[in-house]
């Protein structure tokens, strides 16, 4: 049997056996939590129930379609100010990218809380509205569908802009200056060459915001209506208010599968192996298209220099203005939130810095967050290295379970997570904690060091085999070394996405050890006090200057050994 | 320089041998039973269009690329099992691949760090191998600090610097610009005249190939379509694709073909002559005419009527681009100031050419 013998013999290899650690770390981990949730289910007649009820089916629907409409939204935000830096100089560019960027480095828990500040009763928009006696009395504005719609897609605004900026990147700008001589207008040159090219970017973003989308709760919770409800606020529902495990068990498995089958389907439409000609005739071939084509030409907006750049400022602004608007409300003297406050003191920061929840908390959340981010970095880059020899058995095959645990809508796995941990006594603890969030940060790294490796290439390696060094020495001299940046950038947003986390926190944080996150959730629901804006203030503060130390020394370290520096923070 | 007082130890190669070489990518032949034997201290290009395999070959004598058939020997002993860190064959990489993160010399000693050298004997073999290839002074810098030509020289000196009996280049020239390449091409020479290793060269550039190599094995479509000296590649092309692709060729459809003693009877438009060799196996008989060989005659000489419908003037040489009463493009060059006829654009010529120099293709 030597093809047995050689299949072995593969596993055998420090490539085969980095794999084997990895693949079993994630299914320890992230599988087996989903798996255990078949068991906690009351059987096939729980299953039955939740097929069968309308309701469940209503609030599927209600997910998906507010799912659409984020990721539609999304894309139309995103697609101007991607564009606008893929044509830009590269100071410009380099600005517009870190716009892009800087929202997703600053907790997801306090941008959406920032929106409150915007849209409160008292809030930055109904205060410019009664002041300027627009209106006499203040608009409901929170706790609406549109505030859950604006939420989210600010959300999801970096993502979306960074899968649309990696694509046009790769469109050589000169074919638009061809494309002009050949007597195509700005709008035609757009239409028939810009647009097509970019659709692949389009497609992966838009997916992509549409699957994240599924599981969105944060955002619902503080910023929707009763009519705004989600799948996981439902599932969160059962357990928080019901204290029904085995039907939250049920609905998150039905989740699962349902937004499974729709990610199948989605990815057989849109990952058909088509050149992009032909996307181009699909879309320039409609006839609705069409007519939106000839009207873009009529109307000459793409001679219009200012309306693009009122575009722009107005997206720059929609970035800017929730982090802003914080800022004074967190200042204010008074005990309740209003913008702008009628007096200011450092009242609240007083409060924040000498209550010991929250210095607790913030001491949790940074155990969990280090411990988190070492293991996802050891395993997230384990994986990549082992896969970086695409002739790795198996390799192919398992790469997306690497990828996996960052498109499930987190409260899945939060249920998973929490049945798994309760019998291990892992509940309500650092370790615990810090499992469960290396589960969902292992793709992060994962990614960043796959792009890592890829920049890196394989003739580099190969040279050093060449001339001698076995696996050990060219991992550790010559890979590793290289893909320091990578790694650290790795580590950082996996240090962030546990520290930022939110959902998993819920049931395994509790008592004994409350992470910040977590008790920042309780106040903003409970507490109508400036202390909130404090704390998101700071926070976000906090995780700014991480992120710009890290960025600079980064960038030191870059410029010193020669490589393009930007090209870590724009990923793939 | 010391370099070239060391002979090379008596056991270090008797050579390369490619035996039956086979590489298949998914139903995609890239290599189809190549068989090749490369002298001890001999310098031979690989030659071929992109995609004819002279890479893949490379690889699979480095190590990188395993064949599905055939066997690879160096001194005899097969190396197929090996791993390319085993091998001990020095590879300069296209783009050279030199670590970023380390110095020039650094990246030096790196292959003697792997062999356990000591650091005392490390440091005098770094810096007298960067002396060789004339980097005295710049091994401190790193890689991007460097000009692609000093790159290129950090790239051979790490090659070098473990003393390989064997060492394969790949397209190394190709990133520098033309005057570059032809200094470098000189050094490689000398260098190699130097070392006494075994090189194996692969470039797409015939004018590297034909200036360098002791020999030349021209590849097509994953075949070794003619070995063999410079000269003999150029002079005695073994089929029309040699001769199509070392040097510029006419090839002309011939009307008759006749076996003749030693060679074979061709006539061309009721123009005749003898033409040496056995024809090559296959195809339809075409008379295989270098323009340098053709020579063009006022109408009423011997010779088939062609029209000039262009002159090109090359300096030297004179290029006169006719078309023969048969339809067919007709290239004829000659020296530019030695000649009292010379035909303009639209006149009536006669095309001749020197029958013994042609081929059978």
């Amino acid at each position: 049997m030597p093809s047995l013998l050689k299949r072995a013999g593969s596993l055998c290899s420090p490539n085969g056996v980095l794999l084997l650690f990895a693949t079993i770390y994630v299914c320890a981990t992230f599988v087996f939590p989903l798996f255990s949730m078949l068991a906690a289910s009351e059987g096939l007649s729980g299953y039955v129930k939740v097929v069968t009820d309308g309701f469940y089916w209503t609030i599927l629907f209600n997910t998906f379609k507010l799912s659409a409409i984020v990721a539609a939204g999304t894309l139309l935000v995103a697609y101007p100010l991607a564009m606008r830096a893929c044509m830009a100089g590269p100071r410009m560019r380099l600005i517009l990218l870190i716009f892009m960027t800087v929202p997703m480095w600053t907790s997801l828990l306090a941008r959406s809380y920032a929106w409150i500040s915007v849209l409160d009763r008292r809030g930055l928009v109904n205060s410019v509205l009664t002041s300027l006696q627009i209106t006499g009395s203040p608009l409901k504005l929170l706790h609406t569908t549109g505030a859950t719609v604006i939420g989210s897609i600010y959300i999801m605004l970096p993502m979306m802009a960074l899968a649309l900026f990696a694509q046009m990147s790769k469109i050589d700008l000169t074919t638009l200056k061809a494309a002009r001589t050949l007597g195509a207008g700005p709008a035609q040159t757009f239409l028939r060459v810009f647009l097509p090219l970019s659709f692949p970017g389009i497609v992966s973003g838009t997916v992509l915001t549409f699957i994240v989308s599924l599981g969105l709760f944060v955002t619902p919770v503080l910023l929707g209506g009763p009519q705004d409800r989600t799948f996981s606020m439902l599932i969160e529902q059962e357990v928080n208010t019901f204290g029904n495990f085995s039907r939250a068990a049920e609905l998150s498995v039905f989740l699962l599968v349902v937004s499974g089958l729709l990610l199948l389907v989605l990815l057989r439409l849109t990952n058909r192996r088509q050149r992009p000609g032909r996307r181009a005739k699909a879309i320039t071939g409609t006839r609705a298209a069409g007519l939106l084509a000839r009207l873009i030409v009529m109307l000459r907006i793409f001679e219009m220099r200012w309306f693009w750049n009122v575009v722009i400022l107005a997206v720059l602004a929609f970035i800017m203005l929730p982090l802003v608007t914080l800022v004074p409300m967190s200042l204010g003297s008074s005990n309740y939130l209003e913008f702008p406050p009628k007096t200011y003191s450092l009242r609240w920061y007083d409060a924040l810095f000498h209550d010991s929840r929250w210095i607790t908390a913030f001491l949790n959340s940074l155990m969990v967050g280090l411990l988190a981010a070492l293991i996802s970095v050891v395993v997230g880059t384990s994986a990549a290295l082992a896969m970086r020899d695409r002739r790795q058995r198996g390799a192919r095959l398992i790469a997306p379970l690497f990828v996996a645990p960052s498109l499930i809508p987190p409260m899945v796995y939060a249920i998973g997570a929490y049945i798994t941990s309760v019998p291990l006594g892992l509940q309500d603890s650092v370790l615990g904690l810090a499992l469960a969030h290396s589960a969902l940060a292992i793709p992060f790294v994962f990614i960043i060091s796959e792009t890592g490796l890829a920049g890196i290439g394989e003739r580099v390696e190969q040279a050093a085999q060449s001339l001698g060094a076995r696996w050990t020495s060219r991992v550790w001299r010559i890979t590793l070394p290289l893909l320091i940046p990578s790694i650290a950038v790795g580590g950082l947003i996996a240090f962030i996405t546990s520290f930022d986390e939110i959902v998993v926190a819920l049931f395994l944080s509790g008592i004994h050890v409350q992470t910040l996150p977590k008790t920042f959730w309780r106040a903003a629901i409970l507490e109508v006090t400036p202390i909130v804006p404090a704390a998101a203030v700071t926070i976000m503060a906090a995780g700014l200057t991480v992120v710009s130390v890290a960025a600079l020394m980064l960038h030191l370290s870059r410029s010193r050994a020669g490589r393009n520096p930007s090209s870590v923070f724009i990923g793939r | 320089m010391n370099a070239a007082d060391q002979q090379p130890p008596a056991d270090r190669s008797q050579g390369l041998s490619i035996e039956r070489l086979g590489v298949t990518y998914r139903e995609v032949t890239a290599i189809d039973d190549v068989s090749l034997e490369i002298e001890r201290g001999e310098f031979i290009a690989f030659l071929g269009p992109s995609g004819s395999g002279k890479t893949t070959i490379l690889m699979s004598i480095a190590g990188f690329t395993k064949p599905t058939s055939g066997d690879i020997k160096l001194d005899g002993r097969s190396i197929l099992d090996m791993p390319p860190e085993d091998r001990g064959i020095g590879v300069v990489f296209q783009g050279y691949a030199l670590f970023p993160h380390l110095t020039a010399a650094q990246n030096i000693a790196f292959p003697l760090e792997m062999r356990k050298v000591d650091r005392s004997a490390i440091t005098t073999r770094v810096s007298k191998i960067l002396d060789m290839v004339g980097l005295g002074d710049l091994g401190g810098r790193y890689p991007h600090e460097m000009s692609g030509g000093q790159q290129q020289r950090v790239a051979l000196a790490r090659a070098l610097v473990f003393e390989p009996s064997l060492l394969l280049l790949d397209e190394p020239l190709g990133a520098l610009d033309k005057d570059r390449r032809l200094a470098m091409q000189q050094e490689f020479r000398l260098l190699h005249k130097k070392i006494g290793a075994t090189i194996i060269y692969v470039t797409h550039d015939q004018h590297e190939a034909l200036s360098m190599a002791d020999r030349i094995a021209l590849m097509d479509k994953g075949r070794i379509a003619q070995v063999g000296t410079p000269s003999e590649i150029f002079s005695a092309p073994a089929s029309r694709f040699v001769a199509g692709f070392i040097g510029e060729c006419n090839f002309l459809k011939a009307d008759t073909v006749d076996r003749e003693e030693g060679g074979h009877r061709v006539s061309v438009a009721g123009y005749a002559g003898h033409v040496r060799g056995a024809q090559a196996a296959g195809g339809s008989a075409a008379l295989a005419i270098r323009p340098h060989h053709a020579f063009i005659a006022p109408h009423d000489s011997i010779g088939v009527p062609a029209t000039v419908s262009d002159v090109m003037f090359l300096g030297e040489l004179t290029e006169y681009i006719t078309r023969l009463s048969s339809g067919e493009e007709f290239r004829i060059r000659r020296i530019s100031d030695k000649h009292d006829f010379n035909p303009s654009i639209g006149d009536h010529v006669k095309a001749g050419w020197e029958w013994d120099r042609c081929r059978l293709c």
